[in-house]
């Protein structure tokens, strides 16, 4: 059996699968179609398609953290909406005994594993997540008060914020650490948590987006170092920002830096790639069932720049929570944060000379 | 991922109101009013009950219900202690050709509230049944689900294309202060020559003044080579322009490369002669052909040995050197010269950024030439670097690959 049989498998007995989960929740529990009905069947399906695409992302990647860290989340998620862990270990036990009557040995076994795996910690994972404005963090305040007239829809107020903020002296790598990326994940876990609905996520992250560009003068005044990233993002636009911000990190250094956001089909990456003739190469992945697409960006890159050989440099969620991710993708490195992708690619480029 | 609705439980009990309408919207019944906003309205217009910045919108739900039977999460601002309240409406025709409407303050109360009368097993229930029927609500959910993402992705693409313009913008800037230096320098050397023309020209035709036929071939002679001076700099502005302005076209073939070197160190050899300069050529064997332009390549060539020879005093001698190296060739012009200060070398290959050293011979410098050569070389995809020691030398690296990757 290998990683992408076991992964071809999960994908295409998915609906399947899915289906066999909610059937099995309803007659467990006859209460539920009284309560939910044909909509909560839906529903049902939806949630088990999605942990599903979780799991196969991690037998994709052979790490069973993946999918271990998407049921923690869930795990916060359900807690909010008044779901116990027993709840959600009853649904996982449905779906793990469904995934191996369906594929059987040796692929239902090899995912019930990471299933397994996952539920052997759901007891000792935390079932609220703590804010990332703690006050120990540089800029606190600051960006406590950014996030609130964010969420009070103020995108005015919270713009003359940081401009002041920078005129007083904060640098602009500082807003971009402590403030924008801080508060884009706060406003993450206050969605998770219920606090906050979809549109002030947009909207919180559409206003980010304006005040970042207001501070562009700055960031495109460094002198150039002859240096020259292409980024990119695989997954969806909202969270984009994150590599947008890698991006104007190496602007800030002096590369000349070429974004091409969430929507730049593989072969676009390759051609800008090989077209700039790019010493680096960003990609960010949004979740973890982004990361094969990651994989195959890096393949293409390789296999398509011939006489010579850009860097590919990673970062994003998954590869956060599983810090050897990068490896599995053929990248040859990864970044927690946007400072450390500069440091991680000026040192690729001078082992590279 | 979860959605918020499966795990509804009946903690709280939702609060909304419910009323009964005739089709053209006049309130038939208060069927509940669990927010105590709406008092005895029977026989009033239900536009008339919002606030007037959402009577429009009341018109276009009413019209919404009527003609597509039910309508789902509509947004209308209705007076309530002194101020306004948003709520949330639905709302489906009934039987009985009349409407019924409820109104909660979320979408999800809404949906809630609607549970709760359907507990309750009220009359209309079959009617609100149809309004927030499954299909309805996801249908908008998934509009709305759709629209959060074409939105984000409009959003993203927009802040793209600022970013862009934005560095740009800038790029444009920087380049527009390059060019208005440029032309500043380039006007000040043309001036100097220009009033050389002018004054010599002047004496030549002023009668009063005695001149003589040697100060006449004397004053033609300068007034010529200040206009050969001015044509050479106009040349190379133009060489230039047209570089920076992305025109420089490649016209890339094989050039026998040694060939080359041999005619252009001959051609200044020449030159350097009237000054007893030496000019020694080391050529390995191994020089290979390259593909590039020949002219242009000719033109860095002699750039840098018209250099040396400028700036070399008498007796002293110019090194070539040319060699196949690192998949291209290598072609290195060294002098005996004065040398250039450190603090000058990283500017040298700037327009007009001419070096303390003075010419030897009074030769005239347009101050352009090393840029353009540091701009041909690039062209090829080569390699250019200066060593200098004050008072030893300068030695110039040209590297140009076999063919450009």
């Amino acid at each position: 059996m290998t990683t992408a049989s076991l992964t071809s498998a999960l994908e295409e007995q998915s609906e399947r699968i899915a289906t066999l989960v909610t059937e099995r929740q309803f007659a467990a529990d006859r209460t539920l179609e009284a309560r939910f009905g044909e909509r909560g069947r839906q529903k049902c399906t939806e949630d088990a398609r999605r942990h599903l695409e979780y799991l196969s992302s991690a037998a994709s990647a052979e790490s069973d953290t993946l999918f271990a860290d998407y049921v923690a989340w869930a795990k916060i998620l359900l807690a909010r909406l008044g779901l116990s862990d027993d709840d959600l270990a009853k649904n996982l036990v449905l779906m793990r005994d469904a995934v191996r009557e369906t594929l059987g040995a040796p692929h239902g076994d090899a995912a019930a594993r990471i299933v397994d795996s996952a539920l052997g910690r759901l007891g000792e994972m935390p079932s609220v997540s703590e804010s990332f404005l703690s006050d120990r963090q540089p800029h606190a305040e600051l960006a406590r008060r950014y996030l609130d007239l964010l969420l009070s829809g103020d995108r005015q107020t919270a713009s003359t914020l940081i401009l002041d903020a920078v005129r007083d002296g904060v640098s602009v790598r500082d807003i971009y650490l402590h403030v924008f990326q801080r508060t884009q994940h706060e406003i993450g876990r206050r969605w998770q948590m219920n606090e906050i609905s979809v549109a002030q996520e947009h909207f919180c992250t559409a206003a980010t987006q304006l005040i970042m560009s207001q501070l562009y003068p700055r960031i495109f005044a460094t002198p150039r170092v002859g240096r020259r990233l292409v980024a990119a993002c695989v997954g969806g636009d909202l969270h984009e920002i994150g590599v947008r911000m890698v991006a104007d990190f190496f602007e800030m250094a002096g590369w000349d830096t070429y974004y091409l956001g969430a929507n730049t089909p593989i072969e676009g990456i390759v051609e800008s790639v090989s077209q700039r003739r790019a010493h680096v190469v960003a990609i960010s992945a949004t979740m973890s069932y982004h990361v094969p697409a990651v994989g195959d960006v890096v393949r293409s890159v390789r296999e398509r720049s011939t006489g010579w050989a850009p860097r590919i440099v990673v970062g994003g969620y998954p590869f956060r929570v599983d810090p050897d991710l990068w490896r599995s993708v053929g990248a040859d490195g990864y970044a927690p944060d946007a400072s450390e992708a500069v440091a991680l690619a000026e040192r690729l480029v001078r082992d590279n000379a | 991922m979860p959605d918020v609705e499966v795990a509804l439980t009946d903690r709280d009990v939702p609060r909304g109101l419910a009323l009964l309408c005739s089709r053209d919207g006049i309130v038939q019944r208060v069927l509940r009013d669990d927010l105590g906003i709406l008092g005895d309205i029977r026989g009033q217009r239900l536009s008339s009950l919002v606030d007037g910045s959402s009577r429009d919108k009341a018109q276009r739900f009413l019209a919404e219900v009527v003609t597509t039977g039910a309508a789902f999460d509509w947004e209308l601002s209705v007076p309530r202690d002194g101020g306004v309240r948003l709520l949330h409406f639905a709302a489906a025709t009934t039987d009985e050709n009349s409407v019924v409407v409820v109104a909660a303050p979320s979408r999800l109360a809404v949906v809630r509230y609607y549970d709760e009368l359907m507990r309750v097993n009220n009359e209309q229930a079959n009617a609100l049944r149809a309004a927030l029927k499954p299909e309805t609500v996801q249908a908008v959910r998934d509009r709305d689900a759709d629209l959060y993402e074409k939105m984000a992705r409009l959003n993203s693409e927009l802040a793209t294309a600022q970013r862009e313009l934005m560095k740009k913008n800038l790029e444009l800037e920087r380049a527009n202060q390059l060019k208005n230096q440029f032309l500043g320098m380039a006007a000040h050397d043309l001036r100097n020559p220009i009033g050389a023309i002018r004054s010599f020209s002047e004496l030549l035709l002023d009668p009063t003044f005695p001149v003589t036929h040697e100060r006449q071939q004397d004053f033609l002679r300068r007034i010529r080579g200040s206009s050969e001076f001015m044509l050479a700099l106009i040349n190379d502005l133009l060489d230039l322009s047209a570089i920076e302005a992305g025109q420089l076209r490649m016209d890339a073939q094989d050039v026998d490369i040694a060939q080359l070197v041999r005619e252009n160190v001959e051609l200044n050899r020449v030159l350097a002669a009237e000054k007893q300069i030496e000019i020694t050529l080391t050529m390995n064997d191994d020089v290979p052909r390259i593909h590039a332009d020949a002219r242009k390549v000719e033109q860095i060539l002699n750039n840098l040995l018209s250099n040396a020879v400028k700036f070399s005093r008498t007796g002293t001698t110019v090194r070539v050197d040319a060699r196949a190296g690192d998949g291209g060739i290598w072609f290195i012009v060294a002098d005996e010269g004065p040398g250039i200060p450190a603090g000058e070398l990283a500017t040298i290959f700037r327009p007009f950024q001419r070096a303390t050293p003075q010419s030897t011979a009074g030769e005239h410098s347009t101050g352009l030439g090393l840029a353009i050569v540091k701009r041909l070389v690039d062209g090829h995809g080569g390699r250019l670097s200066v060593e200098s020691e004050v008072g030893r030398g300068t030695t110039f690296s040209v590297w140009l690959p076999v063919a450009r990757g």
